[in-house]
């Protein structure tokens, strides 16, 4: 079982693997989950459907979030989670893009606990990490 | 305004006439009296148009616009002009909230006006419709320019790999091929719920052959069975029709591709005077808790993965049926099959033996 694993929740394999680029570049150490829809994310999570080997209370460090994905929308999938009280406090951070009339407001009142543009820039992915408290879990690279 | 011309009133014209107009038409006084009503504009208000005349009924049936129209009708004989303003009527007994638009303009040779009101549903739909589809592409397009531009500044700054190189070039191949694919589709949706050509008695059979011929060229090592029932005739537009068709065996094709063998029947009925359809595959399917965002552009229900393409194609065949007095609905099970039901006119008798 891995130690800390970053669940990516995104259709798009070139952002997928352009996340993947950008943490490995980044000597990012953590496992990348990636699925590519928003019912499997649910699934996964909740450790059910094609997951169901999986521990449930096993949950991912954070969670990045495409807002755009097929079946459940990005949305869809945080009221999910925020209504669970397994998954309430797990930090979810949306990835967007410059094109999506993003609603800040709107998405800190669903439980979004920060937000970052596509492609996955790496600083500001640090500085969210530190944010919410999670920087010895999610940046544990042994340097030092 | 170059609108604001008055009307004449011809006295030879029948006064029934204005009882005939498509559109919902009203006299009003200066005074704010309705002088006159059609029944087109009973229809939109859901009243007996009879009942309307000798009162302000504006006042109680048009709340939104009343203060508008009285303040036109002040202005009267020589300016009453209210041009195109969009009225919303609140929900009520008789259905839905609905989108009116409302033209007021002065009558010549009266001290009146008249009102003239249609139905916009269509246009605000058509307009929604398009802000949708203005979004979702400036969004679609974004994902491939980025893949394009990241991948590309990756290739630049890598050193010695030449497989990762040839990875990431693929990307950036695939990436363009999507933005191209995109820019196509945005143009047929744009097209397709033009009006047509003048319809015409269309032999439903040879097109599902055609369509199936051209899919099995398009991927010629895959197995495949494409039963087509002959002598369906429907009425409407051929080339509509044909695209139609091909959109949803195309989506049957690619989402059974993971089957030894693609399995796709096209077969059908006349009823009365409609066409009954059904498109059916034995592919992957879905969960039919998300069959309502089947026909809305860029709701996928499958990840790139498994198929899915630019997002548009089902959007496009749903509007291209529209066009043709037709609708598309679906049946699907996950990994058992999904079932197109296309409703369209059929073609008259004395056509459907054909040329």
């Amino acid at each position: 079982m891995s130690e800390h694993t970053i669940l990516l929740i995104e259709d798009n394999p070139d952002d997928a693997e352009l996340t993947r680029i950008a943490f490995s570049e980044a000597g990012i150490d953590s496992q990348l989950v990636v699925v590519g829809d928003g019912a499997e994310a649910l699934d996964y999570l909740f450790a059910r459907g094609a997951h169901e080997a999986r521990n449930a209370a096993d949950l991912p460090s954070i969670v990045l979030l495409d807002l755009n994905l097929p079946k459940l929308d990005g949305r869809e999938v945080l009221q999910a989670l925020r209504a669970n009280p397994a998954t309430r406090g797990l930090p979810v951070v949306v990835l967007t893009t410059s094109t999506e009339p993003f609603d800040v407001e709107a998405s800190y009142a669903l439980g979004v606990n920060s937000y970052i543009r596509k492609p996955v820039d790496f600083k500001k992915f640090v500085e969210v990490v530190k944010q919410i408290g999670l920087y010895w879990l999610v940046l544990n690279h042994p340097r030092g | 305004m170059s609108n604001a011309v008055p009307l004449r009133t011809t006295p030879d014209v029948p006064v029934d006439l204005i009882d005939q107009l498509p559109i919902g038409v009203a006299v009003i006084g200066a005074d704010g009296r309705w002088q006159r009503a059609n029944p087109a504009l009973g229809a939109l208000l859901g009243v007996d148009a009879g009942m309307l005349a000798g009162r302000a009924a504006h006042h109680d049936l048009l709340p939104g616009l009343s203060a508008r129209i009285d303040a036109a009708l002040a202005r009267l004989p020589e300016d009453a002009d209210l041009h195109d303003v969009p009225v919303t009527l609140a929900a009520g007994d008789s259905g839905p909230q609905r989108h009116l638009r409302a033209t007021l303009r002065p009558l010549a040779g009266t001290a009146g006006a008249l009102l003239q009101l249609h139905d916009g549903s269509a246009q605000q739909a058509l307009e929604a419709q398009q802000e949708t589809l203005a979004f979702g592409i400036s969004h679609e397009l974004r994902a491939p320019v980025r893949a394009v531009e990241q991948f590309a500044r990756r290739l630049l700054a890598q050193e010695g790999d030449p497989d990762r190189g040839r990875e990431y070039l693929k990307r950036i191949q695939h990436a363009a091929g999507q933005a191209g694919g995109l820019i196509d589709a945005l143009l047929e949706t744009m097209r397709a719920s033009r009006p047509s050509r003048p319809p015409a008695a269309v032999d439903i059979g040879m097109l599902g052959e055609w369509v199936g011929v051209e899919l099995q060229e398009a991927d010629p090592g895959r197995p495949a069975d494409i039963r087509v029932t002959p002598d369906l005739w429907a009425w409407g537009d051929e080339h509509a029709l044909k695209q139609m068709l091909g959109k949803l065996l195309h989506n049957a094709w690619k989402f059974s591709a993971h089957r030894e063998v693609i399995r796709i029947e096209l077969d059908g009925a006349r009823v009365g005077d409609r066409l009954q359809l059904e498109v059916r595959d034995q592919g992957r399917g879905f969960d039919m808790r998300y069959a309502e965002r089947l026909f809305v552009p860029f709701r996928r229900l499958h990840g790139a993965d498994d198929g899915a393409g630019h997002g548009l194609g089902l959007a496009i065949a749903q509007q291209l049926a529209r066009a043709q007095g037709g609708h598309i609905r679906v049946h699907s099970t996950p990994d058992v099959g999904t079932t197109f039901f296309i409703d369209l006119p059929a073609a008259p008798d004395e056509d459907a033996s054909g040329p």
